[in-house]
């Protein structure tokens, strides 16, 4: 029997898993880890002990469950929280903590300075997406300013799946969809580093090799062999981000496919068939040579129904308040008795792009209950995802094939409210492991035990959402976009 | 303990939309005892609301047994009523009631309203009343007009429609009148009726009690009741009465009564007038230009709902927030808005919610948003009355939170001084029975011997200062949200 293995790296727990060449999983393994926040607004992981660490952890994990050969492995593929900026010395030791992705916000004055210097038109022109503080130029730019004493020491700087790759291979590797998060030192028309807009951020040479994450980096050295479990000459993909390799799991492969993923936000990938330019939009080439990404994300999602259960429903059994508010919720016909949410509760990002805009229930009477306002909160972040889904529309990029993942999924009513103001079918596949998944995917595509389409066998598809023609929110949705452009000044001034 | 003291004692009673409430009390602002009965509003069909005069009956016999134990009951020299109006029964010749009472909430009467308005002509009305006062379901002639067409064999026998309060004097003394203040709509500047808007309706003035001044004794307490024998004074209508209970009888004195919903009142003898605000006639030399709004504690009463707290626990909760510029703003217009705005359809916001919003923000939010409804009347009523406000008595139950009472000198940039008795109309027909029984020379001087404050909140100069620009905000969120909610009405009427 042949095998294959994903690990993928999040932000709060690693997850591996072992697959045979029919996709089914033979062994899970988990193990939890910390998101350090030194001070506000900044965030880490230990990449050492989080990233590494729990890799050979996971994976000792996985051959002592299964009980599998080592060599029975045909190749391994990896996924992490990402872009992250770690710099590491000649011999690829971490010179500091990995920071995170766009969470880690320490960078907001070089992200500022880039902007004016270069101007947001030619950044976008070139790297396809403004600079955020998911870019990591400008994190470069915060250690050659705040730590040169570390900067004179970098010989490289790492994504996660970089330093897991070069600890398991010995290659310095990135794969371009990450590395497209690199602006302003990724061109995304040449899919190449590019130190045209600034010269003094890093030296090019500093920067992985760019693959694509379906190639083999390289493969497994005795050394790593030794702590990991893996037989030594195990190929090694050059993994990606967590998010895409997520997509993969459920089956994005042609232009048209779009992710939906509901977790504490949402967040959607979407194949398209050549590079995005709406400034609305991020863009990145994806994990195959000659494939393109358009992303999209709102600010806060799931969370949102964290929030409304900490407020309205403290009396609750905490281990039965969801589902007991989903039947509070049931009990409400669709348009939650005229009340519209606006779920901007940390600013919005697609499409509006609005760090000031706040949370609104509005048209409230003394007769509503916690029902209507539970129902209102999960149309509404439906009415945000809607936005998001028209606006590809209106680039001419409207979705073929919805594939809604992610444990939101699991509320009937926020799925269908989706897909009933998005006026758009889902699809939902019988597996719903991750990324890791889609990493094991990724390995035997790489090893040519498997071709894209067989995602469609290794993970088939279960249900379909159909929207309900007759669910009365037609008018509501311009509502919700109407009451956002007549209170956006009020609440910039809230900030 | 009161035996020892002397002087006259009174009585006053109001008959409130929930409950009857009763004080007995003396100069010197002495609150020897007081009762208070719930009754309840029957809803048996859309638009009706209905109340029992038995039950009003009830509490008032028992409010006087009660005073009828004190060691001072026999100082009582007058009783005082006072109670809701535009709330109407049809009566025998003895006062006895014929069909339950139709409340002020009650809005069957609309269709007889639209016809008796539509056929007078509109300077005519407005000649005959001093204002141009509309004839809506709650008016008595739409009340007979009502009766004579749904209960034709009842109100053929009825020969007289009563207010609450010409029930209860009617029931203690046997004597039937009423007074112009109560009669709204019905009398002319002259205090007198008015006999072109009569005219409307055959025999409807036969059937309203004549007119007597609301300082009148107009009986006295019959045989086999506590008190038989006390001089009874006419008294008047409840918005009148709470604000001579709050000591509100001089030009340039205001009022601010918070109850379930709130009426601030201004007295001015300028009466250029202001939209949305009533201007009442001239009565011995006081001038009311007033404005109820809509919310009040009902708005507190419904978050406390939804958040699943106890409303006694709210104040301490608000005080656990800091209201700052970047704090959540409510608009309270859970049922609509009456004064100023008189927008029936506009609906209640909770906006510039973050994810660090917890419930101290928000029970903060909706006082300080009531405090602004509030404060749009009050800026009204100086408008109407031409002057500023030199003195402002805040009183009734929602005025008893001193948190509340905080916010509300902040939101208003205003000192309130709180009266110590929570039965503001009660305590208003108090003062109207002192000077009807001839003990003290006029209201003004009976409203200082008699109502005492027992706290006044100054506004904190900051937090006024950030209440400007709130209180701007607010403005313009109902001004923002209006087209949405106009609407958001349009589209449900579709349904």
């Amino acid at each position: 029997m042949t095998y294959t293995l994903g690990v993928d790296i999040g932000t709060y727990q690693t997850k591996g898993v072992l697959v045979d060449d029919k996709g089914r999983v033979v062994a899970v393994a988990r193990r939890d880890h910390e998101m350090i926040v030194p001070r506000p607004g900044w965030a880490e992981h230990r990449a050492e002990e989080d990233w590494w660490g729990d890799f050979v952890q996971v994976t000792r994990d996985l051959l002592a469950g299964s009980g599998i050969d080592p060599t029975e492995i045909a190749c391994v593929a990896t996924s992490a929280i990402g872009p992250c900026m770690l710099p590491v010395d000649g011999q690829g030791r971490p010179l500091m903590n990995g920071v995170l992705y766009g969470v880690d916000t320490r960078a907001e004055a070089e992200i500022t300075e880039l902007t004016d210097r270069i101007g947001e038109e030619t950044i976008l022109a070139t790297c396809g997406n403004a600079l955020t503080s998911q870019s990591v130029g400008p994190k470069i730019l915060w250690l050659k300013r705040n730590h040169p004493e570390l900067f004179d020491r970098t010989e490289a700087i790492f994504t996660s799946t970089s330093f897991l790759t070069f600890r398991l291979t010995g290659e310095k590797v990135i794969d371009h969809y990450t590395a497209a998060n690199f602006s302003p030192l990724y061109d995304v028309d040449r899919q190449d580093w590019t130190d045209a807009l600034a010269s003094d951020i890093i030296a090019l040479d500093k920067l992985p090799r760019l693959m694509w994450s379906s190639e083999i980096a390289g493969t497994v050295t005795p050394e790593a062999a030794a702590e990991t479990g893996l037989a030594p000459g195990t190929p090694v993909t050059c993994g990606t981000i967590d998010a895409a390799a997520e997509a993969v799991s459920v089956g994005l492969t042609r232009p048209g496919d779009m992710m939906m993923m509901y977790g504490s936000t949402i967040f959607i990938i979407q194949a398209v068939s050549g590079r995005v330019t709406d400034p609305r939009l991020w863009y990145a080439p994806w994990l195959f040579e000659g494939e393109h990404a358009s992303m999209a994300g709102l600010a806060t999602s799931g969370t949102l129904t964290h929030w409304f259960r900490d407020q309205f429903a403290r009396e609750l059994p905490r281990e039965t308040a969801f589902p007991d508010l989903a039947r509070e919720a049931a009990d409400t016909p669709a348009g939650a008795n005229g009340i519209l949410f606006l779920p901007y509760f940390s600013g919005e990002r697609t499409p509006i792009h609005d760090p000031r805009a706040k949370g609104t229930f509005f048209g409230l009477n003394l007769t509503h209950t916690r029902g209507d306002m539970y129902r209102a909160l999960l149309e509404g972040i439906a009415h945000g995802t809607a936005h998001v889904i028209e606006t590809y529309g209106e680039i001419g990029q409207a979705p073929t094939r919805v594939l809604a993942v992610g444990g939101g999924t699991q509320n009937a009513i926020w799925l269908q409210a989706t897909s009933d103001i998005g006026k758009v079918p889902q699809i939902l596949r019988e597996k719903s492991i991750g990324a890791s998944y889609g990493n094991a995917f990724l390995a035997a595509c790489a090893a040519g035990l498997a071709e894209r389409g067989d995602i469609d066998r290794w993970n088939p598809v279960t249900q379909q959402v159909e929207p309900d023609p007759g669910a009365a929110l037609e008018g509501q949705h311009d509502l919700f976009k109407r009451l956002y452009l007549q209170t956006k000044d009020i609440m910039a001034d809230l900030s | 303990m009161h035996s020892g003291e002397t002087g006259p004692v009174f009585i006053g009673i109001d008959v409130g939309t929930s409950s009857v409430k009763a004080v007995m009390g003396a100069p010197g602002g002495a609150r020897l005892d007081a009762y208070s009965g719930h009754h309840d509003t029957d809803r048996p069909s859309p638009g009706a609301a209905l109340q029992n005069p038995a039950a009003w009956m009830h509490h008032v016999e028992a409010a006087l047994h009660r005073f009828a134990a004190h060691p001072r009951a026999g100082d009582v020299v007058a009783i005082g009523i006072t109670s809701q109006v535009n709330t109407h029964l049809p009566t025998d010749a003895l006062g006895m009631p014929l069909h339950p009472a139709l409340t002020w909430q009650d809005t069957r009467a609309a269709a007889q309203a639209a016809r008796l308005d539509a056929a007078i002509d509109p300077d005519a009305k407005t000649r005959a009343l001093g204002a141009p006062i509309p004839i809506d379901a709650s008016h008595a002639l739409a009340r007979m007009a009502w009766f004579a067409e749904t209960a034709p064999g009842m109100w053929s026998e009825a020969v007289h429609l009563m207010l609450p309060k010409d029930h209860i004097i009617a029931r203690l003394t046997g004597e039937v009148v009423t007074d112009p203040l109560s009669s709204v709509g019905l009398v002319g500047t002259d205090l007198r009726y008015a006999g072109a808007v009569l005219a409307l309706i055959d025999e409807a003035a036969d059937r309203l009690p004549p007119l007597r001044d609301p300082l009148d004794i107009v009986g006295r307490v019959r045989d086999g009741l506590p008190f038989a024998g006390v001089p009874v004074a006419n008294g008047t209508m409840d918005a009148w009465a709470s604000m001579f209970g709050l000591g509100v009888a001089a030009d340039g004195e205001a009022m601010y009564l918070s109850g379930t919903s709130e009426v601030l009142g201004l007295i001015s003898s300028d009466r250029p007038g202001a939209p949305g605000i009533i201007t009442f006639p001239d009565w011995r030399g006081i001038t009311l230009h007033a404005g109820p709004t809509q919310s009040g504690g009902a708005s507190l009463g419904w978050v406390a709902r939804l958040l699943g707290r106890d409303i006694g626990d709210l104040s301490s909760l608000a005080g656990a927030a800091h209201i700052t510029a970047t704090s959540p703003l409510f608009l309270p217009h859970l049922e609509g808005e009456r004064a100023p705005l008189w927008d029936a359809s506009s609906r209640g916001a909770f906006a510039g919610l973050t994810l660090s919003t917890g419930p101290a923000e928000m029970v903060a939010a909706v006082m300080e948003g009531v405090a602004f409804a509030a404060r749009l009347a009050i800026e009204a009523i100086e408008q109407s009355g031409a002057r500023r406000i030199t003195a402002l008595r805040h009183g009734g139950g929602g005025a008893r939170s001193d948190i509340w009472c905080g916010i509300r000198a902040d939101a208003l940039g205003r000192r309130l001084d709180r009266v110590a008795a929570p039965e503001a109309g009660a305590m208003g027909a108090l003062v109207m029975a002192g000077v009807a029984s001839g003990e003290m020379p006029d209201l003004a001087q009976a409203a200082r011997s008699l109502v005492v404050t027992d706290r006044s909140f100054e506004p904190d100069p900051s937090a006024s200062a950030l209440a400007e620009d709130r209180f701007a905000a607010f403005r313009a969120l109902y001004e923002g949200v209006k087209p949405v909610t106009e609407r958001l009405r349009h589209g449900r009427r579709g349904d």
